[in-house]
């Protein structure tokens, strides 16, 4: 399910429900100000983490917010100083609420300390999270791994910023948090790439690096009986929604986070969650680890959108870079150049090319096939497409495109890599 | 002027009724949650505190809160 913070929509947080309220922690917030939404704030945050409370603001002459026990000593106590000046205080008060209602906080700031409020309380309950997931390709690093080779991200400064995210993430796990890589790579570019670049994480830092090409769901899930973890326990990052949106469908109890567009506000990100206790014990042995939801194809597939066309000349460069760098998703492994291309214009081939959007996520040009009609055949002489989008069925779009109802004759090559596209020409019952 | 017709007028609309979740009731936002509040409390000479309606899932709490129940 979706984690929501402070920075997500008011009224997203206020419709938070809950499946399992049941007997309620009854707390006190004190406080000298008309509070707003902030208890009710509290409460739904708390909910996310499974913790139900009850909390009754009551007014007294503190200027800081206080929140206690009924009867007994303070949690923990909020002060607003500090926090009004790092928020900015013409973003702190609202004129709006003020006259409106009497409320001198703007929403912004009232989700901004109910968040604060509520990490203190569920860190006093124990309630963090014991395992953080976290997406390789754009989270951890910056840039998308190709098989062979990293393509950067065009972003300026960005190493900074994925080696700050890198750091949090050290921190987070010295501090007894099990980190886990889930990417959709092969093992041995993995290990390559930790090699070949100093970061800041090293895979020894990772309890389990789950790098191939299942769903996430399911190599988390893994992780989890193994640790003997509850999905509840853990968070998922990743810069995909479409990622993002799979695991919510496939293991529901899992919470995910979105990460923002720019990766120069990830590490603030895990700043704002902040929701990370320390596992001391393997005291929740006993809690059942439900399993990742069965689903295929559960993803409204109405949201990707694949666009085929014929490959124009401005498109050559892409089509020889992709050649060159896909191997797993690779009809025989052949390494093409400019000459490869133009010959086969001349003979007659045509080139499809498969752009692919999920939602407003570009994935850009992902894959080709280079084909010809001889009577009634289709030769397929060449087919690779990115494994970013392997998902997304690309293939069966470009199938479809060319098939017609003719014989099929597939161009296939076994080589020590093209693994995935065997299986897929298997299923499909093409070889 | 009756709590429905306070509700009308910062909705915008009379699609809802006494069991109706708030959340799924349209334009029911935070900010029109507090300006119901605020004209409840001026048409009927009420002083209910936003923060005292945290909690009002349903039009029926909401009632219950204005007749004092």
């Amino acid at each position: 399910m979706k984690f929501l913070t402070w920075k997500d929509d008011i009224d997203e947080i206020l419709n938070i429900k809950s499946q399992t309220i049941e007997n309620s922690t009854s707390l006190v917030l004190h406080h000298n100000e008309k509070q707003g939404y902030i208890p009710t704030l509290v409460e739904k945050f708390c909910l996310q983490r499974d913790l139900s409370i009850k909390l009754t603001a009551r007014e007294d002459k503190n200027t800081d917010f206080i929140i206690s026990q009924e009867g007994e000593k303070s949690i923990t106590t909020i002060h607003l100083p500090p926090l009004i000046e790092f928020f900015g205080s013409h973003n702190a008060y609202s004129n709006e609420l003020h006259n409106l209602s009497g409320i001198k906080y703007s929403f912004d700031f009232q989700k901004f300390v109910a968040y604060k409020i509520a990490i203190s309380i569920l860190n006093y309950f124990s309630k963090g999270f014991k395992l953080i997931a976290v997406d390789g390709d754009l989270t951890l690093w910056n840039g998308i791994i190709d098989e062979d080779s990293i393509t950067y991200s065009k972003e300026l400064g960005a190493d900074r910023a994925f080696y700050n995210f890198q750091r949090k993430l050290k921190t987070i796990k010295t501090n007894g948090v099990f980190l886990v890589l889930l990417t959709k790579n092969s093992e041995k570019d993995i290990h390559a790439l930790f090699q070949k670049f100093d970061f800041e994480l090293e895979l020894s830092d990772f309890q389990f690096v789950k790098a191939n090409f299942d769903a996430k769901a399911q190599n988390l899930y893994d992780c989890l009986q193994s640790l003997n973890l509850s999905p509840k326990d853990s968070i998922f990052l990743d810069d995909s929604i479409f990622e993002i949106e799979d695991m919510n469908l496939r293991y529901p109890d899992v919470s995910t986070l979105h990460l923002p567009r720019s990766p120069h506000d990830y590490a603030s990100l895990l700043e704002t969650v902040d929701l990370f206790s320390t596992v001391k014990t393997k005291e929740d042995l006993s809690r059942t680890t439900l399993s990742p939801i069965n689903i295929e194809n559960k993803i409204d597939k109405s949201d990707i959108d694949v666009q085929i066309k014929d490959i124009d000349l401005r498109d050559k460069q892409r089509f020889i870079q992709l050649a060159n760098k896909t191997n797993q998703f690779n009809l025989n492994g052949q390494k093409l150049n400019e000459d490869h291309f133009e010959e086969l214009l001349s003979k007659g081939y045509k080139i499809l090319q498969a752009s692919v959007k999920y939602r407003d996520e570009d994935y850009g040009r992902t894959g080709y096939l280079v084909f010809r009609e001889i009577s009634n055949e289709i030769e397929v002489h060449h087919f690779f497409i990115s494994c970013r989008v392997l998902n997304f069925g690309v293939a069966e779009e470009l199938f479809i495109k060319i098939q017609k109802g003719k014989r099929l004759q597939i161009n296939y090559k076994k080589t020590n890599r093209n693994h995935l596209i065997t299986k897929f020409l298997l299923e499909k019952g093409l070889i | 002027m009756k709590i429905e017709d306070v509700l009308a007028k910062i909705l915008g609309h009379s699609n809802f009724k006494y069991d109706s979740e708030v959340a799924s009731i349209e334009n029911w936002t935070s900010l029109n949650h507090l300006r119901i509040i605020v004209e409840i409390n001026k048409q009927f000479n009420l002083n209910l505190d936003p923060s005292d309606i945290h909690g009002s899932d349903h039009i029926q709490t909401i009632l219950d809160l204005v007749n004092g129940n």
